[in-house]
């Protein structure tokens, strides 16, 4: 194994991460403006989490080649469901009495929404994203059968190979990063929800 | 007849029941009120050993609760607790059936029972019976609540603040019909609560808990006027009730004296059950400062004059 | 198309009947083993605090290793293909499950003894209908996984769609790779319309969302 490996799955995770939150907070924000479309909206982005994300690789991979965008790019349809969901929970779950006495003050849509409900649905978000990042790390591993590397040739070389002490060595460092990002995620998100007065989620 | 004999409970070696002792007759409706931690809930989870005592026992009709068969106990007794009483996966109709499945009643028995539970409270079997509780008000699930405790004709109720989560005029008709229904079925009934006004509507006798005791037992209006120490009279003070005056009798304004020699010849003795309105007519119609009050036997136990009304207003305020 | 199914046709189907008792069996036997731990951590709650999380991180360590290795252990059979889905399976029921019963207010509990409720009855009655709706939730994340697990099977030469996957992506065959995903998207999402199905009929209407 080698630092390159690690960096790779990283980079993966990490890259993947930054353009699911890119997106799925705006889709998530549109869901809660538009029930009805939003509706059909997180069906579609259910679906992409119901469909393997090996298959959603190959598929890409007969366009856009063996490489990490194709990885990429799974792993940010995969992962869209429980940022975009969490986004419109807590978006849905703001006090209505709180909205209202945004509108009172005289706020249009876009402040209401920066300054009073996005804040009040910010622990409800870090929840999504710690659950979108620790699957990341899990799903990374299927990269390495269409190019992307990252800790899964490891294992796979190892059961190839039959070498136990790689499969153990790579799975050590894979559940030492879900574990390392879930309590850092979880971490900021206690500090966030200690913020605001606790809710119930 | 239910009796409490000095039942005591420990938690660890932490007293929360300090010896209570009391009777309940057959069709009394008794309320236990006190402080929230004082001990009422623990009381009356104790008759059907949902708590069991840590010392005293507990009579019905004279037999033992820890030699009866736990699960006749309990079907025998109706249960209904605050708001989120009725299962959520079960219909009205089977929240209701829930004692009667249990006691291996047919269907067709049943089936009547139900029917005839939902007409007593207006809600129409076709409309209501197949209904999960959260399609219901809160007012209607509490009324379900009260259905399923009365499913097998039990004798006896425990009503732990049933009314607690409802509004006030939800509340009001609820206690109404509660009320009406304990006393055309005859049965006991062993409600908490907290809240005086519920239990001066509701109670033949109230019993004042706090930290683990029964401070005082007494009908409700005597509790009011005559509360037994500065902790219930601050109690009932701070909830803002009052007897009022037209409910108040000769008994309730005198203070008891032992029989007097009458040597003033201009005296006037009125029955103890009468009215305020009719004390008031004496005094004007006679002038006197003060009139006597006789008991059933026609001798005098008390006296009220201008002073005694006042200390008793003041107790009040 | 003649030409297609002609080529692919017979294989193709083998491979989805493999897809799909692998995914069934596999699922099943997770169900009866993770119902039973749920059951029984619900009741000691005090080893639950302590298995719960080590469960937690079992959880991620990914499926392919333990297919790689019960195959170094029992070697390439279907059996090492079905322990190691299982025991992934096991995982997403335990935890909702087990959280499905505790997380039942302790008052209903208490209201069914009152009503004079034997245990049985209140596990049956009550507890059971009450966790269901997350039990299932466990259940359909379960068989998705499986689905999508079940793909590794080809990678230790035991069949299903993964086969057609692996072989397109190893020969750089474009086709193949069309061949194998279609047909697992399409049998993820009838798996999960199943589950659906299933659960509807399972689920109190009383529990249910409108």
């Amino acid at each position: 194994m080698t630092w390159e490996m690690v960096f790779e799955h990283l980079y993966l995770v990490i890259v993947s991460c930054f353009f699911v939150v890119a997106f799925g907070i705006p889709i998530g924000i549109f869901t809660y403006y538009h029930p009805k479309a939003g509706k059909i909206v997180l069906t579609v982005v259910d679906l992409f989490q119901t469909v393997p994300v090996l298959a959603v690789m190959g598929l890409l991979m007969t366009v856009f080649g063996a490489n990490s965008v194709t990885v990429i790019i799974s792993m940010v349809l995969y992962l869209l469901l429980p940022i975009v969901r969490n986004t419109n929970t807590g978006l849905n779950s703001v006090s209505p009495i709180l909205k209202e006495t945004a509108d009172a003050m005289g706020m249009n849509r876009w402040q209401r929404l920066k300054s009073v409900e996005f804040p009040m649905a910010f622990s409800f978000i870090l929840t999504g994203i710690r659950i979108a990042v620790v699957t990341a790390v899990g799903v990374a591993v299927f990269g390495t059968f269409v190019g992307g590397g990252g800790l899964g040739s490891i294992l796979y070389r190892g059961i190839r190979i039959q070498n136990f002490d790689l499969i153990i060595s790579g799975t050590l460092v894979l559940m030492l990063m879900s574990v390392f990002f879930d309590y850092l995620l979880g971490f900021l998100e206690k500090r966030q929800g200690g913020i605001y007065e606790k809710t119930e989620r | 007849m239910i009796e409490y004999r000095n039942i005591k409970k420990y938690y660890g070696d932490k007293p929360i029941i300090r010896g209570v002792s009391f009777t309940v007759e057959k069709g009394q409706f008794v309320v236990i009120i006190g402080p929230s931690g004082c001990g009422k809930t623990t009381t009356v989870k104790m008759l059907n050993r949902l708590i069991d005592a840590s010392e005293g026992e507990i009579l019905i009709d004279g037999v033992s609760t820890k030699d009866m068969d736990l699960i006749k106990l309990r079907t025998s007794i109706g249960y209904v607790i605050q708001q989120i009483g009725l299962f959520p996966n079960m219909t009205v109709e089977e929240n209701i059936s829930v004692v009667p499945r249990i006691m291996k009643w047919d269907k067709e028995k049943t089936l009547n029972r139900v029917k005839e539970l939902l007409n007593m409270v207006n809600m129409p079997y076709n409309e209501y019976a197949g209904k999960y509780p959260r399609q219901l008000s809160g007012g209607q699930q509490q009324r379900i609540g009260v259905l399923r405790a009365l499913a097998v004709n039990p004798p006896i109720i425990i009503m732990d603040e049933p009314f607690g989560a409802l509004d006030p005029i939800t509340r009001e008709i609820l206690q109404s019909e509660v009320k009406k229904i304990q006393r055309e079925l005859n049965i006991t009934v062993l409600f908490i609560t907290h809240d005086m006004h519920e239990a001066m509507k509701m109670a033949d006798r109230i019993l004042f808990m706090d930290q683990g005791k029964i401070l005082q037992d007494a009908p409700p209006k005597e509790m009011l006027l005559h509360p037994a120490n500065e902790e219930i009279s601050k109690f009932i003070t701070l909830q803002e009730v009052s007897v009022k005056g037209s409910q108040m009798t000769a008994e309730d304004l005198m203070e008891a004296v032992d029989a007097e020699p009458m040597r003033d010849e201009a005296v006037i003795i009125v029955d103890k059950k009468d009215r305020l309105s009719e004390i008031a007519k004496h005094y004007e119609l006679s002038g006197v400062d003060r009139l006597y009050v006789k008991d059933e036997t026609g001798r005098v136990t008390g006296v009220i004059t201008v002073e005694s009304i006042i200390r008793l207003l003041m107790k009040q305020v | 198309m003649k030409g297609f199914i002609d080529k692919y046709g017979i294989s193709l189907l083998t491979a989805i009947g493999e897809h799909i008792v692998y995914v069934i069996i596999s699922v099943a036997i997770a169900i009866v083993i993770a119902m039973a731990l749920a059951i029984l951590l619900s009741r000691f709650r005090k080893a639950a605090v302590v298995v719960m999380p080590l469960i937690s991180v079992f959880q991620t360590i990914p499926g392919i290793v333990f297919i790689g290795l019960l195959m170094l252990r029992l070697g390439m059979t279907p059996l090492t293909v079905i322990m190691a889905l299982s025991i992934y399976a096991v995982f997403p029921i335990l935890k909702n499950a087990y959280q499905g019963f505790i997380d039942i207010d302790r008052s209903y509990i208490e209201v069914a003894r009152g009503c004079g409720m034997n245990k049985r009855q209140i596990f049956m009655r009550v507890e059971v209908p009450m966790a269901m709706p997350a039990i299932f939730s466990g259940i359909r994340m379960s068989v998705i996984y499986t689905v999508s697990w079940a793909i590794l099977a080809a990678m230790i030469g035991q069949g299903g769609l993964g086969e057609f996957i692996y072989r397109g992506i190893d020969a750089n065959v474009k086709e193949y790779i069309v061949i194998g995903s279609i047909p697992i998207a399409i049998l993820a999402v009838l798996f999960r319309l199943l589950v659906d199905m299933i659960e509807k009929k399972c689920v109190s209407k009383g529990l249910q969302k409108d």
